[in-house]
């Protein structure tokens, strides 16, 4: 999907050293993030699409190879939005 | 005869023709029957009707024949307790807990991770007892309380511990089995079991797991590593798991919980460990 994701507005977070420990207050589904799924997950706060968040990602780690940059952070939208914490714009009621 | 068992604002409803068994789960959860018109609309955590040396229990579950007193009076215990969790509004988790130098210790733990033993031990040892299957948060404030059910502890055979037959020819614990689960259950009413009113700030936090060798330990896990299992284990009514989340936080330093790690028949070296909380 290329649309433009950000976070939904319905969420919860508490800070646990690197770790995030997120809720969805809708669905109380309570999800554990960290490394670089927490860095997605705060980019969203702004939104951005997966293009974006790869371009941030491949400047901060040049030497990553780009294809598995861009699975990780696809995996890592997908898990946030079947949690329902991550949408596609326009699309959190 | 229609039942009405009432605890922290909420209440659970009884359906028995044995006014023996009635005053037994009164006794043994230390709560009061209130006797009331029958209706037979109300919902009932147990219909119990006399069958024999048993009873015929039905439960909103299905239905089930008992073989002895005893076994009756373990299964209304079960189906009251499952009633109450309906019910309630507060806060409750999967744990045992015990009363240290006025603050609540509370031991989280999956089935069979040693939470009764546990309990038990700190009974004997002279700690007032909160509970050894389910206790009530309140994260606002930082304290635990009693939730309405007994300390069963599973036994190997069929005799009780010999230290426990007075307590059982007293008629204050009994040995009962659902299936093949056969427990001594001992009375809310002992001396040694706090009582619904008490409400002690919680003290520590503490997971807690069986080992099946080596000696008893305890270490910590980064909360993170069973934050999924605790809330899984936890009944929220109407609160948000990110207050039980919260309050974890607040009792976890340094973002760990200490990990109490039980090895078999250890329990009281592993109540032992815990002083050092």
């Amino acid at each position: 999907m290329m649309g433009q994701y950000r976070r939904t507005a319905a969420f919860d977070e508490e800070e646990f050293e690197d770790d995030l420990v997120v809720m969805n207050t809708r669905t109380q589904a309570v999800v554990t993030i960290n490394g670089t799924a927490r860095v997605v997950w705060e980019a969203l706060a702004e939104g951005a699409s997966l293009d974006d968040l790869v371009a941030l990602f491949a400047e901060a780690f040049p030497d990553t190879d780009p294809k598995a940059l861009r699975r990780d952070v696809a995996d890592i939208l997908a898990r946030l939005e079947e949690a329902e914490l991550a949408v596609v714009a326009d699309d959190d009621g | 005869m229609l039942y009405r068992l009432a605890w922290d604002g909420c209440a659970v409803a009884l359906r028995c023709d044995d006014p023996r068994l009635v005053e037994s789960v009164e006794s043994y959860l230390d709560l009061a029957a209130e006797a009331l018109d029958d209706d037979p609309a109300m919902a009932c955590a147990a219909d119990v009707a006399r069958n024999g040396e048993g009873h015929r229990v039905r439960l909103p579950y299905g239905e089930t024949a008992t073989a002895s007193w005893s076994d009756t009076t373990y299964l209304v215990l079960e189906a009251v307790a499952y009633g109450f969790a309906l019910a309630t509004r507060q806060l409750v988790v999967h744990a045992g807990g015990f009363i240290a130098e006025g603050g609540a210790v509370v031991c989280l733990g999956a089935p069979k991770a040693g939470k009764s033993s546990l309990s038990f031990a700190a009974w004997r040892r002279g700690f007032e007892v909160l509970g050894d299957d389910r206790i009530c948060l309140d994260p606002a404030a930082g304290r635990a309380s009693v939730y309405p059910k007994c300390l069963k502890i599973r036994l190997d055979g069929d005799a009780p511990p010999a230290d426990m037959a007075e307590l059982v020819k007293q008629g204050n614990a009994f040995v009962g089995a659902l299936g093949d689960d056969r427990r001594l259950v001992l009375s809310r009413r002992l001396p040694g079991f706090a009582g619904y009113d008490a409400a002690p700030p919680l003290r520590a936090l503490v997971c807690i797991e069986r080992i099946d060798q080596g000696r008893s330990r305890l270490d910590a896990v980064p909360v993170v590593d069973v934050l999924d299992d605790v809330l899984t284990q936890a009944m929220f009514a109407d609160r948000s798991p990110m207050d039980l989340v919260r309050l974890v936080k607040a009792h976890a330093p340094g973002g760990r919980l200490p990990w109490l790690r039980i090895a078999p028949h250890d329990s009281d070296a592993a109540l032992g460990l815990l002083h050092a909380l």
